[in-house]
């Protein structure tokens, strides 16, 4: 984000200002200019939390984001852009919310509802492109994906969702993770293996 | 590639489709005020993240505080051994001349 200042010498508008300066005006003691940062950045991280973490929870690991965000600002080497170094941020907190949530005794594998299973009766059935995508679009897909996704580990879910899911490449999703492309290549090949044999079990189930 | 095979692909593509495509849901407008107010709490009444990130910093003076002590304790320990045997010695050899002579005898056996 480029910034100049006024022929006039007048101090940018918050809007003007780059992230560097304000990353700064933090550090400088100015805590309030940390919500320009926020604003900047709200939908990006929300636009990530959003996709891994279910409603209930994406406010908290949101906040939790920026608040990582804030007590770390001082190690913002600048090597990568802000954004790109507050989607790590987000993407950890977001492995981070599956592992405490994998933990705690209160998750439970459900099985489908007559609807789901009719929605992949009419995914199945979906004769063109145009019919198909349609149903995809559905609701009841959400209700499919987290029964799929709860059956695996925080970290095979979180590297099936951003290689597979969101379509990362193995050395992006490395790099969101902070893991090496190894563990990741290895990892998305054996979450996408899995994701498969859940659906494969939940097609018989249904036809059972 | 057999049936079974070919509706799991077609499934897990419409799953891809949905995850890419899905609405989700707007932000509480209270959201942002909740996380400043947290801010502003975490930072305190001055305070601001350090350049070396707020942990580090205050670990590294807990570390120093803990070398300080530990330092001060192992130089008085040593100073009070140090003159305790200093003081041992020198009464073994001005003192305690029945004791050099007790050594004295088994030396000339």
């Amino acid at each position: 984000m480029s910034r100049e200042r006024t022929l006039s010498g007048e101090a940018p508008s918050p809007e003007e200002e780059t992230d560097t300066e304000i990353i700064g005006r933090v550090l400088g003691g100015d805590v309030n200019a940390f919500e320009g940062l926020v604003n900047r950045y709200r939908s990006r991280v929300f636009g990530i939390v959003m996709k891994h973490v279910p409603a209930d929870g994406t406010e908290d690991v949101a906040q939790e984001t920026f608040l990582e965000a804030y007590r770390s600002l001082g190690s913002f080497s600048g090597r990568s852009s802000f954004g790109q170094w507050l989607s790590r941020i987000a993407t950890r907190c977001c492995y981070h919310f599956w592992r405490e949530r994998r933990g705690s005794p209160t998750v439970s594998v459900s099985s489908l509802s007559d609807n789901a299973e009719e929605w992949m009766d009419r995914v199945l059935s979906a004769g063109s492109q145009e019919s198909f995508l349609k149903e995809a679009a559905k609701q009841e897909a959400a209700e499919v994906l987290t029964h799929a996704l709860e059956k695996l580990s925080a970290a095979d879910r979180m590297v099936l969702a951003l290689v597979h899911l969101d379509g990362y490449s193995v050395q992006e999703t490395a790099d969101l993770l902070g893991w090496s492309t190894v563990s990741v290549k290895v990892r998305a090949h054996r979450s996408r293996r899995k994701l498969r044999k859940i659906i494969g079990d939940l097609l018989q189930e249904r036809g059972g | 590639m057999n049936k079974q095979s070919h509706e799991v692909r077609k499934i897990e593509e419409a799953l891809i489709h949905f995850h890419r495509h899905r609405l989700h849901s707007s932000i509480d407008r209270s959201w942002q005020a909740r996380l400043m107010s947290r801010i502003a709490k975490e930072a305190g009444p001055c305070e601001a993240p350090t350049l070396n990130g707020n942990g580090m910093g205050r670990t590294v003076w807990r570390f120093a505080l803990a070398a300080s002590i530990t330092t001060i304790l192992l130089a008085g320990t040593l100073l009070f051994a140090t003159q305790d045997l200093q003081y041992q010695v020198a009464e073994l050899i001005l003192d305690d001349s029945v004791g050099m002579d007790l050594a004295g005898s088994f030396m000339n056996l």
